[in-house]
């Protein structure tokens, strides 16, 4: 009931506060605050003298209002987005603004808006934030920071207004603008402002422009090792289709080193006397390497950041894969089972990363689904990398009913504490603990 | 795209430092406005002074954290003894004082390299999130303009020149705009809307004023009419025919301390009154007597003729300067520091000038017979509706036939059986039947009922009667070691007129005290002790009211000496020296350190200056002989090895140059 009437209240501070922070300029704020503590103060007329304060920036507010009123102007604006953008690294992109009108303009301000929708009372009530530890017991039982990380979140990004100086009449300028995804997935571009702050400095008035876009940010790569699992190269049924676009089944594509399972006859002499490794020659053909890579989602009450983790280096794996006789399936159950190839020529990693891009977690645990994929899966696959959440007791029976077949299988359990258990199962050796505070160390030591 | 080729013109909407003097104006302002114009004119001159000097000093977040700490420590020092001094009244003293409590981070942002203050400094919930804080709320902002505007609201405290302090508010914040003015704008469309804006806002605050007269004048009406008695000498307005639950509060206005148990209750009243029309007690015209302080004792004595025979030690809230003081009806002498003038009326009321807040005086008494005021005609006046309804009682308790002894007694007898006291008052009547009612129907109310029914009824019985209205010691604490008097103790009663003698008598059934004190909260006991703290630091304890507390004042002194050894702690950092040392750094690298140059400086000085672009070692074979410029010659290039080699040994070099040196 509390938290309902908060988010209700919340909602209405927020709304009024973000068309403040859009409306009034650094001084116009200060005049604002001041209106109501002088008002305050100033109740009794006859104790002090501060309702002639008031009065002022009352009457100050008021007539910037009123001559904001007078802003005219006929312009059009286009924004030029690239195509993508990485999570927490800064992108620019440019506006063109065009002033259509017979006298040129000067001190206008750009803001371009991203749509940010205001969460649900199901997700305020739900929203994880780190920062709440370190938060005061105020803020944490009422919510409003952890609301307004929700807020950023969902919206993606951080846009910095820019100037624009002088616009000459009938021209256009283009203006450069940095954005800071803070998450991956779509943002949803909505609307461009064109502001212009009152005479006396105080309120801007703005002219509002409909433009929806939408830009695709990645998740952050890692430096992350090259498979070298010791799995078999399999018989894939109709692996020459799958690999269709290379060519026929015996042409030759390249050397590369020798596996175990590797014909003899493929071996290339010439290069094991030059190099003493067992190098093959490479045909295209129906046994091919296959990876499988199981993504993990049910987040259950666990930080949203080691999701992240997790994506990011399945991410990693799935761009560091150059080899280009290899298959690699990125699997997860989100709302489905979803299972992914890339590799010989299928499905590029840009279709990859977009998916990547938009996996959410879940929240009720999916490991049984998962173990049923799986166990049609690990027929066909040469080697398996196992990206966890978690190493509880469903995750465990998973990884021991894994095990049993007998497939190369490296397991990454991503964690924000140091105090994950790392327990024994049979023919599992390969079980590595990626911390969130040192990923980038933790995935060098793999490999 | 690489962002070092990418020109972003990013609006930052933040505030800008103040522009040179507006500060020491606004500070001026204040001082002049509240008498603080020494003060002021130091601090706005410390803080306009790093607009002119070129040092700075280095402080660190830390730093920067513990001053914004002990700015607040101060504040709260102040206002801890404003408080305690002030009382509630205090709050526009803290406010008066406000500018004092921010000069300190305002010294720190100007004298420090950041020239801004960092949010975390100002908010402890910032301060602890650290960096991983949003961008939103963790940035660094100048306080110059905020202070200016603090400054403005504190100045306004000192309500003085009503007019001219409207002006020079305005042309400070017109100063303030016009370094925040819109630059595309030209001045013209700048001073149209500021005119408009100082003409709109001078006749804005003077409807203010204007709004609050009558504003009062109605609300003041409406609570005369709803409101309990007011302490008014010329006229008390009953609650009589006010509906609903009557509902005084807790707060404690009086304390008592007596050497002995009192005989409790006892009534302390504050005024009398003669005259009862509709609901209102009022007296003709009154004039108060001041009281002459008698030289050799400083009391004030209020019948000359007697001696006390005891006194009282009390402690009195007062919200005016002047007020009625509840004294009890054997009053004799009233003394003690915070008095200032004593007045009486023959009404019975004291009333005495002081300061407002808990003051303490001791009030001696006498048991010896007063000399007493007559009656007058008023006392026996019965308001014409009421006349036929007091005929009816007075027949009915055949009042006209008995002596006034007997009169009283009876009258005692008839209210304390026939009716009882409630606070509630549920039902309507039409105006001037409340009372006829109260005798003949619901027979029962509250004390100003029972009085003034009392009253009318006796003076129908011939006897002179006024209304009375005070308050009723009777509640002792054990743990304060004194009597306590709160609002809801406000009594009435009246006096009666017989052998030459006023005589009290309260009709009103006792069972009022403890049926008021029911409906106490349960926060009583906290807002006791929060008031009694109040009482013991205020000075105002009776018996210690010679000591000063201004003792409070001490505790700033090891703050402001922790402050300045702050100061003087931190590296002074010259911003002009800097540049040079920085400059100089560079080239130390090349060897500017060189020991030659001081045997340069000297050749130079003895012999003959060095030619522009003149190398060292073609000016020492111009200005010495041959054999003597060899052992320089050799010098110069273990020099010019040390200053331009970069891979010599500079260590040894400089060794080299220094044995070299002393041999020549």
């Amino acid at each position: 009931m509390l938290r309902r009437l908060l988010f209700a209240n919340f909602k209405l501070v927020y709304k009024l506060s973000q068309w403040m922070r859009q409306r009034f300029t650094a001084a116009g704020m200060l005049i604002l605050l001041t209106m109501p503590v002088a008002g305050v103060f100033g109740f009794d007329t006859r104790s002090t003298l501060s309702f002639q304060i008031f009065s002022i920036t009352l009457i100050l507010l008021i007539t910037s209002i009123s001559f904001s009123l007078l802003f005219r102007g006929k312009f059009s604006i286009d924004r030029k987005l690239p195509d993508y953008g990485t999570v927490g690294t800064a992108l620019y992109y440019s506006c063109a603004i065009k002033n259509n009108n017979k006298k040129p303009r000067k001190g206008l301000v750009l803001i371009d808006d991203l749509n940010s929708p205001f969460p649900t009372l199901d997700e305020f009530i739900h929203a994880k934030d780190p920062l709440d530890k370190i938060r005061n017991r105020v803020d944490r039982i009422m919510g409003y920071p952890r609301l307004m990380n929700t807020i950023r979140k969902l919206r993606g990004a951080a846009i910095a207004p820019v100037s624009i100086d002088y616009i000459a009449e009938n021209s256009e300028t283009e203006e450069n603008i940095k954005l800071i995804p803070l998450r991956r997935g779509y943002l949803y571009f909505e609307k461009i402002r064109l502001a212009q702050a009152d005479p006396l400095g105080l309120f801007q008035a703005q002219k509002i422009f409909k433009k929806k876009d939408k830009l695709l940010i990645l998740p952050k790569l890692y430096k992350t090792p090259t498979l070298n699992t010791h799995g078999k190269r399999t018989y894939q049924q109709g692996g020459i289709n799958n690999a269709s676009s290379i060519g026929d089944s015996q042409e030759f594509i390249s050397l590369r080193d020798y596996r175990p399972g590797d014909p003899i006859r493929s071996i290339h002499w010439k290069s094991f006397a030059k190099t003493n490794h067992l190098v093959v020659k490479e045909y295209n053909d129906e046994f091919f390497i296959r990876y499988g890579l199981i993504l993990d989602t049910w987040l259950d009450d666990k930080s949203e950041d080691i999701f992240e983790d997790a994506i990011s280096i399945a991410a990693s794996f799935m761009t560091a894969q150059k080899e280009q006789d290899a298959l690699l399936d990125l699997m997860f159950i989100g709302n489905n089972t979803y299972r992914f190839t890339s590799g010989r020529g299928l499905g590029g990693t840009e279709n990859i990363m977009e998916v990547l891009a938009c996996i959410k977690p879940v929240y009720e645990s999916n490991i049984k689904s998962m173990e049923v994929m799986l166990n049609e899966y690990m027929h066909e696959c040469s080697a398996l990398i196992c990206i966890l959440l978690d190493l509880d007791k469903p995750r465990q029976r998973l990884l021991r009913t894994l095990a049993s077949y007998n497939v190369p299988i490296k397991v990454l359990i991503i964690s924000d504490t140091e105090k994950l258990e790392i327990v024994y199962i049979p023919h599992l050796t390969d079980i590595n603990v990626i911390h969130h505070d040192r990923l980038q160390q933790d995935l060098d030591v793999l490999s | 795209m690489n962002n070092i080729n990418i020109n972003i013109k990013t609006v930052k909407n933040r505030l800008k430092a103040a522009p040179l003097g507006l500060t020491l104006a606004s500070l001026l302002l204040w001082g002049w406005q509240t008498d603080y114009l020494f003060y002021a004119i130091i601090m706005g001159v410390l803080l306009e002074l790093p607009y002119f000097i070129k040092w700075r000093i280095e402080f660190s977040e830390k730093d920067i954290n513990q001053l914004a700490d002990l700015s607040g420590i101060l504040f709260f020092i102040v206002t801890v003894y404003v408080f305690v001094n002030y009382s509630f009244q205090g709050i526009y003293k803290i406010l008066e004082l406000l500018p004092f409590a921010l000069v300190i981070l305002m010294l720190a942002q100007n004298y420090s390299m950041q020239n801004g203050i960092r949010t975390s400094a100002l908010f402890i919930s910032i301060r602890r999130m650290g960096n991983k804080a949003d961008s939103d709320i963790l940035y660094d902002t100048n306080i110059s303009l905020p202070y200016i505007f603090l400054c403005l609201i504190s100045a306004s405290s000192g309500n003085k020149y009503n007019e001219v302090f409207f002006f020079s508010s305005s042309f400070i914040i017109v100063w303030t705009l016009w370094g925040l003015r819109a630059k595309h704008h030209s001045i013209i469309s700048w001073l149209t809307p500021i005119a408009i804006v100082i003409s709109i806002s001078f006749l804005t605050q003077q409807g203010l004023q204007t709004l609050q007269n009558n504003a009062e004048i109605f609300f003041l009406d409406l609570f005369e009419q709803y409101g309990f008695s007011s302490r008014d000498p010329d006229r008390a307005r009953t609650t009589i025919g006010s509906l609903g639950r009557l509902k005084l509060s807790d707060r404690i206005v009086l304390r008592i301390k007596s050497d002995h148990e009192l005989d409790t209750p006892l009534y302390f009243r504050e005024t009398s009154y003669s005259r009862y029309h509709h609901g209102t007690w009022s007296n003709p015209q009154v004039e108060f007597d001041i009281i002459e302080k008698t030289p050799a004792k400083k009391e004030w004595r209020l019948n000359k003729q007697l001696n006390d025979t005891g006194n009282f030690d009390i402690a009195i809230y007062l919200q005016d300067q002047s007020s009625i003081l509840p004294v009890p009806d054997n009053i004799n002498t009233l003394s003690g520091k915070d008095l200032i003038q004593v007045e009486t009326s023959i009404y019975g009321s004291t009333r005495i000038e002081a300061r407002e807040g808990w003051i303490s005086y001791r009030l001696g008494y006498s048991d010896k017979d007063f000399v007493e005021v007559e009656p007058t005609a008023d006392d026996l006046v019965i308001q014409l509706n009421y006349q036929n309804d007091f005929k009816l009682v007075a027949e009915e308790l055949e009042l006209y036939t008995k002596s006034p002894e007997q009169i009283i007694n009876t009258v005692k007898q008839y209210f304390k059986d026939n009716f009882y006291y409630s606070i509630t008052q549920n039902q309507r009547y039409t105006r001037g039947q409340y009372l006829t009612k109260f005798l003949f129907k619901d027979k029962k109310g509250h004390c100003e009922y029972f009085a003034t029914a009392t009253a009318l009824l006796l003076r129908e019985a011939g006897i002179p009667t006024r209304y009375t209205i005070g308050y009723s010691v009777q509640e002792y604490s054990a743990w304060q070691k004194m009597y306590l008097v709160r609002a809801r103790h406000a009594h009435s009663w009246l006096k009666y007129y017989i052998n030459g003698k006023w005589h009290k008598m309260d009709t009103t059934p006792s069972i009022w005290a403890p049926m008021e004190a029911a409906d106490r909260t349960i926060m009583e006991p906290f807002f006791d002790l929060l008031s009694y703290l109040r009482y013991k630091i205020t000075g105002s304890e009776i018996e210690s009211n010679t000591e000063s507390n201004d003792w409070l004042i001490w505790l700033l002194i090891p703050l402001m000496a922790y402050l300045v050894w702050r100061f003087y702690n931190k590296q002074r950092v010259d911003t002009k020296k800097t540049r040079n040392d920085n400059f100089d750094t560079k080239l130390k690298r090349f060897g500017m350190d060189s020991p030659i140059y001081p045997l340069l400086q000297n050749l130079e000085q003895e012999a003959a200056t060095r030619l522009q672009g003149e190398t060292l070692s073609k000016w020492i074979k111009r200005i010495l002989p041959i054999t003597e410029a060899e052992k320089y010659l050799q010098l110069i290039k273990l020099h010019n090895r040390y200053r331009f080699n970069p891979v010599s040994n500079k260590r040894h070099d400089k060794q080299s140059i220094k044995e070299l040196l002393d041999r020549v």
